[in-house]
């Protein structure tokens, strides 16, 4: 919806002395014309806007804006400030009413300026006081206004009349026509085209699709990443898996093997198991079996060597037993021997003595009784040869006693034989005393031995006997087919068969316990292979991608195509304002041209019909040129351009030959132009205007004219501008 | 220039209307329910922005359009 102004009124601003109701302009949609002579407040009119936007006047002395209240002396009316007394005050200030849409406004910029001294023009004479912004609203039904408080909304109402950005397009002042549209800066035109177009929307959407574009290209490529990385995991952890497998394959094969020792080992085993008790058993048999053979040998031996000691018995002069009945052979051996020896001795005795009749009263031979029996006869203490009692200490004892000392001299005698055969009985009494000492014992010996020979015997029989005993024993013992096999060998093979048992069971439980961590092992890789599928990248994020990047394309391309449509269309709308504009011109137009050049920028470009360059044209069509741009940019806008053109003088800056057609082309572009010219005025005409004006006037688009003036021939401070309304 | 204006312009796209099957491009809307995926992450960015979200926050919000982390 357009904005137009409705009115503007001033009061004690400037020339425009009095009331707000008594310099009221009115105004229309379409074109509204102010003619004024210089001095008769055009510029004034301007700076009411410069106030109402900016809270700045136009100081006429030095062409400088300045603040309001900087400038607030010379803005009162120099009739209204003459007019107040010191000490009074008077109230300046500035009203536009304007419509858009369903809303009509009321704004009041004002202050009060107290007078304090003479000086009427002096800032020091004047006490200013800035009045708040009045804004008041209506709709177009209810005529009463209604206060707008709130100072932000203030703010926009004020704003909203022509938006800040676009006021260098509506709003300007002669020869700022030339700031807009720069041709010498490339990117003025490109900056009209961004503020006038949206374009900035499209540039900041293309950095922004760019950006998502870079950053789905990342992500993106960080899941082909790890989609690489998870597929080298996965074929890493087939591999792993593969080698485990064969490990497994191994290993179970092993473990099979293990096994089947250890079942073979068993089946031995169970075989054997009645076999080995029993071999052991015959082993323990066996055992015993042995030890009793020692024994009944043993004995056995021991009796045979005691049988063969029997014989020497009968000869071992400890036993004697060959003497056994002889008790009284040595009585009569000593009986007979003492014969003998009487006989022999008496032979002998009488033979010497027939040789030595002095010997023959020799009782006793020197050698008899011998030292034997003289020995035997001490010892038992009886004499032999009288068969008498000698007891110890008695005379007959010590008899014997000096006979067994007595010295021989057998040399002397002379015997009558050969041999007395004493060397033969004396051998036979020396070779008989061991015997008849123990005749005494031989019975008693013999019986000992005969007990012991008894006692050997039964020994040995009882040991044969258990021998016997355990070797019936052991035949009992059932060995079915093995009998003839050495029950060693059983239990060899049985304990074997244990051994083998046990080493298989440790080798088994390890390989179990290997192949059960492979198995796992295994299995953990198959759930890291299920989870390391490797299949395309996540969908999603290739879609994101291609989408970010088609758009991204697209974005780029709708910002060029819609700015290369804007510059199209900036030149058509150009080109047609421009002819608008010059078609009172007695010059024949060119050709406004607007080219891209390699780096973007919008190049402008002033051409004749036959293409070529056309420069150093005067500066009213210069600037003609640029406000056809200014104009094609507002035309071009997609958006119907919705403020109103306020433009003071701007046909000074062109130049007369172009007033007719700007007053038609503005009336096209804009909603509502207010235009202060001077071009028009003329003084000496009836209606202070000159032809041209009045056939401009005459124009449907124009809807309002006033003519400013000033009474002529006064002093300042009775210098107020009145007007006329011709339409 | 409005919103569906903007996503029409880029969405008038050759390459985009072939490949995405679009044939009226001026029905689209930067509203639910939208015509395609691409039209909808198109109106997600022009949207968002024009609410003034972040980069960041606008990426992350078309990145939840494909439920991606």
């Amino acid at each position: 919806m357009a904005s137009i102004i409705n009115s503007i009124s001033f009061k004690n601003f400037f020339n425009y002395f009095g009331e707000f109701e008594d310099t009221r302009y009115d105004f229309e949609e379409g074109v509204n014309i102010i003619v004024a002579d210089n001095g008769a407040g055009k510029s004034k009119f301007f700076n009411a806007f410069l106030w109402l936007f900016y809270d700045q006047i136009l100081d006429s002395d030095d062409k400088i804006k300045k603040g309001v209240k900087d400038i607030a002396v010379k803005i009162i009316s120099d009739k209204a400030k003459n007019e107040t007394p010191i000490g009074d005050s008077v109230e300046t200030g500035i009203q536009i009413e304007y419509s858009t849409g369903r809303w009509k406004y009321q704004i009041i910029k004002s202050f009060r300026a107290t007078r304090i001294r003479e000086n009427i023009t002096s800032f020091d004479s004047w006490q200013i006081v800035m009045n708040d912004v009045e804004v008041n609203q209506t709709d177009h039904i209810l005529p009463r206004y209604k206060p707008v408080f709130d100072a932000e909304e203030k703010n926009n109402v004020i704003k909203q009349l022509i938006l800040p950005n676009l006021r260098q397009y509506s709003f300007f002042q002669g020869e700022e026509v030339d700031s807009i549209i720069d041709f010498g800066k490339k990117s003025s035109i490109e900056d009209a085209v961004r503020t006038l177009t949206d374009i900035s929307k499209y540039e900041s959407l293309v950095l922004l699709t760019k950006s998502f574009k870079l950053k789905a290209e990342r992500d993106l490529n960080r899941q082909v990443d790890l989609n690489d990385a998870q597929n080298d995991r996965f074929k890493k952890a087939n591999e792993i898996k593969a080698e485990l497998e064969k490990n497994y394959e191994l290993e179970t094969t092993k473990l099979k093997e293990f096994k089947n020792l250890y079942e073979a080992a068993e089946k031995e085993k169970n075989e054997l198991e009645e076999n080995f008790s029993n071999a052991e058993r015959r082993n323990e048999f066996d055992i015993k079996i042995k030890e009793q053979n020692r024994k009944v040998n043993e004995v056995g031996e021991e009796y045979s060597k005691f049988l063969e000691t029997l014989n020497s018995r009968f000869f071992d002069g400890n036993f004697s037993w060959i003497s056994l009945g002889f008790e009284n052979i040595e009585a009569e051996f000593q009986h007979k021997i003492q014969k003998f020896r009487e006989v022999h001795y008496e032979k002998k005795a009488l033979k010497n003595i027939s040789n030595n009749p002095n010997k023959q009263f020799h009782f006793l031979p020197l050698d008899s009784p011998d030292s034997v029996s003289l020995k035997n006869m001490i010892e038992k203490e009886h004499c032999f040869v009288c068969d008498r009692e000698a007891k110890e200490g008695s005379h007959a004892h010590n008899h014997f006693i000096k006979l067994k000392n007595r010295a021989v001299d057998s040399k002397k005698d002379i015997d009558f034989v050969k041999s007395n055969l004493e060397g033969f009985f004396g051998g036979l009494q020396i070779n008989a005393q061991p015997f008849y000492n123990k005749i005494a014992s031989i019975e008693d010996s013999i019986l000992k031995t005969r007990e012991k020979e008894i006692a050997l015997n039964e020994r040995l029989t009882k040991l044969k006997k258990e021998l016997k005993f355990l070797k019936d024993q052991k035949k009992d013992i059932l060995i079915s087919g093995t009998e003839d096999e050495n029950s060693q060998s059983i239990i060899n093979r049985y304990k074997g068969s244990i051994k083998r048992m046990e080493q298989s069971s440790i080798q088994i439980e390890r390989l179990e316990g290997i192949t059960k961590r492979i198995y796992d092992s295994i299995k953990n890789t198959e759930k890291e292979i299920a989870s390391l599928v490797p299949s395309d990248i996540p969908e999603g994020y290739l879609l994101h991608f291609n989408l970010c990047s088609d758009l991204a394309e697209a974005t780029v391309k709708a910002k060029e195509r819609v700015f290369d449509n804007m510059v199209n269309l900036l030149e058509q709308y150009a080109n047609e304002h421009f002819q608008n504009l010059i078609k009172y011109n007695e010059l024949a137009g060119g050709h406004l041209k607007f080219d891209k050049t390699p780096s973007g920028a919008i190049e402008f470009n002033y051409i004749d019909n036959k293409g070529n360059l056309v420069s150093g044209a005067a500066e009213g069509f210069q600037r003609m040129k640029k406000f056809s741009v200014v104009m094609a940019v507002i035309s071009a806008n997609t958006n119907k351009y919705n403020y109103p053109l306020l433009a003071d003088a701007p046909l000074s800056a062109f130049g007369s030959a172009f007033t007719e057609g700007f007053f038609e082309a503005t009336g096209k572009v804009f909603p509502q132009s207010i235009i202060l010219v001077n071009d028009l005025y003329d003084k000496d005409d009836e209606m202070k205007i000159n032809e041209l004006g009045k056939k401009i006037i005459k124009g449907d688009l124009v809807k309002r004219v006033y003519v400013n003036q000033v009474t002529e021939g006064v002093e300042q401070v009775e210098l107020v501008t009145t007007k006329i309304k011709l339409k | 220039m409005d919103r569906n204006q903007i996503l029409r312009e880029i969405i008038s796209d050759k390459k985009i209307c072939e490949q995405h099957k679009i044939k009226d491009v001026q029905t689209l809307t930067t509203t639910p329910p939208y015509y395609n995926k691409i039209v909808e992450v198109m109106s997600v960015i022009i949207n968002e922005n024009d609410n003034n979200l972040s980069e960041t926050q606008i990426y992350r919000k078309i990145k939840n359009l494909h439920n991606l982390a």
